[in-house]
């Protein structure tokens, strides 16, 4: 207990130095140091929405439950160019932070994302991208699936895919490598985003939800039941022109760990969270 | 890009008057509905001019020396032309709006600057310069796409978008440096010319080569050595693609205009074109000249009575001969 206090003082102290400089600097440097970084390859507790808490929308972003699931933060940086049109316009110098938290409920299975986003782009026009966003799991549960959109059809991944362009705006996709991305023949998700518009450009996010029912049995669908789940994720600036490989990435695999032994409460993985999470 | 065979156009620049028929025919059977308003797979522009979308010969796109693809402006609907309709109802029906107008305020179109040209009285000059997808050998839009949802016939070696595979990324509008690739904004994917495809498979003509009305479009397989492409490209050598240098190796092919003698400042006719020769050379590369000589020869000659295949076949006097499709 001693060490969280400790921890959540320097945290004041840091917030408190570094606020008055942000409207001025590359806000993207901007980390909230009372949120965890989670690096890749790092594992992280599930979080438990205990049974007797009611979710009026499974997939409001700003439901104030998720202010009682850990927050973690990870680093995207700009995904390696595979193929001409990629490399065409790829600008390694642009990562960004990604700030997620990933919950269950006894039937569904929550994601949330935050990201800083000064540029609100909603349209698919002819000279105009949206923003997006995306959450990757490795079907078959091995971390030696390609994080890059798999590693061919023996080893895919089923993609959670957001568009701010649409309002029936969730796609549920697999791909088993590179410009292989399919539409799956059952669209099961729920999700919803939510622009803030802060009055300072470091205010300026979005926050998204995706959500599923945990049982699924179709073959291209992640079985949400497993004890343990790599995931990773990905973020399409529209101002940038992003899409399909412009984007940023986790590049390479966060671990979920999904077990739900003793019904924990969100406290406990809280603590767990911050004293389990190696950053290697 | 190897295909089996490769489907051909011939226009010829010295007949075409502008009357925007092909545009128009296309336009009805293609592309005058859900999303596709804006876009002309068939196009007719004044050159010298800005064309359409305006500016595109100065965007970019297509490959460099070495083959690598060259990033280009992402056009805007401005850049096209933002399509307008007009109040017929109320204007001529109804009569409750006193004004025939159009529903936007128009600032560009795709024949915007019709007839404009360049050069000052009396020397100046213009011509018609229709455009459609080339159907490249070596297409700038196929391998820009990520998706490999673009593909060339085997067959005839049009050209295609499988709408299917196709998730509106936009690469190959950005890399067709003829701007010949559109992004269709309610659908969310990319379309172009389908060279009628489906005309083409039952032994018709292109929609925009029937309906011309300066009969100034041949069809027919490149390789096919009684077909009057093979006698006009290869034989002849007076077709010739337009920006050759963008590296796609197009298969639609312009016989070059001539033009009439500039005059001097006394009024007197002088030894050179209306239409100055680097321009021609700066859109159909190096042979403009000697084309222009060919062509200058064989008129000289059906003049005079004898006897020339090529300008027989430049005439055109029958669609059968102008079409042929096996
Ligand atoms: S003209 Fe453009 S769209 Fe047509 S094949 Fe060539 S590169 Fe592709
Ligand atoms: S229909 Fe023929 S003559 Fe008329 S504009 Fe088109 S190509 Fe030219």
């Amino acid at each position: 207990m001693a060490m969280r206090c400790s921890f959540k003082y320097v945290a004041a102290l840091c917030v408190s130095l570094s606020l008055p400089g942000i409207a001025m600097a590359e806000f993207s440097a901007f980390e909230n140091p009372n949120i965890q970084e989670v690096k890749p390859w790092d594992t992280i507790k599930v979080g438990r929405v205990p049974d007797d808490i009611y979710l009026r929308d499974i997939d409001d972003p700003d439901d104030i439950i998720w202010d009682r699931v850990p927050s973690y933060r990870t680093y995207l940086s700009v995904a390696p160019p595979v193929h001409p049109s990629t490399r065409l316009r790829f600008d390694a110098d642009q990562g960004t932070n990604l700030y997620f938290q990933v919950a269950r409920t006894s039937d569904y299975f929550l994601v949330r994302l935050r990201w800083k986003d000064t540029t609100k782009n909603v349209a698919t026009s002819i000279d105009g991208f949206r923003d997006a966003a995306a959450i990757q799991f490795a079907l078959n549960g091995s971390t030696d699936t390609s994080y890059m959109m798999g590693s061919g059809p023996d080893s895919p991944v089923n993609i959670w895919y957001w568009r701010s362009d649409y309002d029936f705006n969730v796609e549920d996709l697999a791909a088993g490598g590179y410009g292989s991305t399919t539409m799956l023949p059952d669209q099961q998700l729920d999700g919803h985003a939510a622009y803030i518009d802060g009055r300072a450009p470091v205010d300026q996010e979005w926050h998204l939800v995706m959500a599923r029912k945990i049982g699924s049995d179709e073959e291209h669908q992640i079985d949400l039941t497993k004890e343990e789940i790599p995931i990773s994720f990905a973020v399409w600036q529209g101002a940038d022109g992003g899409r399909d490989g412009n984007k940023h990435v986790t590049q390479g695999w966060i671990l979920l760990d999904n077990s739900q032994e003793g019904g924990k409460s969100f406290d406990d993985d809280k603590a767990q969270a911050s004293t389990q999470t190696s950053n290697q | 890009m190897a295909v089996k065979r490769q489907i051909s156009m011939v226009l010829d620049l010295n007949k075409c008057i502008g009357c925007q028929t092909c545009t128009t025919a296309c336009k009805l059977m293609w592309t005058n509905r859900s999303g596709r308003e804006y876009m002309y797979w068939n196009n007719v522009e004044t050159m010298p001019g800005e064309g359409y979308p305006r500016g595109y010969q100065k965007m970019g796109g297509g490959f460099d020396k070495d083959g690598a693809l060259k990033l280009s402006k992402q056009p805007s609907l401005e850049d096209y032309g933002i399509p307008w309709e007009y109040n017929y109802e109320e204007a001529l029906m109804t009569g409750t709006d006193p004004w025939l107008r159009p529903n936007v305020k128009p600032t560009w179109g795709a024949n915007w600057d019709e007839d404009q040209g360049e050069g000052d009285y009396p020397n100046s000059y213009y011509f018609y310069l229709p455009r459609l997808c080339n159907h490249c050998a070596n297409p700038a839009c196929l391998a820009a796409c990520s998706r490999n949802a673009i593909y060339k016939r085997q067959e005839d070696g049009i050209v295609l978008v499988d709408q299917e595979r196709c998730r509106g990324y936009r690469y190959c509008v950005n890399a067709c440096p003829y701007k010949k690739v559109y992004f269709n904004e309610e659908l969310s994917k990319s379309e172009k010319c389908i060279f009628c495809y489906p005309r083409i498979e039952k032994g018709l003509a292109t929609a925009c080569a029937r309906q011309c009305v300066g009969r100034i479009r041949w069809i027919g397989y490149l390789d096919d050595k009684d077909g009057p492409i093979h006698t006009l490209v290869e034989k002849y050598k007076v077709a010739l693609p337009l920006h050759p240098e963008w590296g796609t190796q197009p298969n639609v092919f312009y016989v070059p205009p001539m033009s009439s003698s500039k005059f001097g400042p006394n009024g007197e006719e002088l030894d050179e074109p209306r239409i100055p020769l680097a321009y021609l050379e700066s859109l159909f590369g190096e042979r403009v000249g000697e084309v222009l000589e060919t062509i200058k020869r064989e008129r000289k000659a059906k003049n005079e009575g004898r006897e020339s295949e090529l300008m027989d076949t430049l005439i055109g006097f029958k669609h059968a001969e102008m079409f042929k499709l096996s």
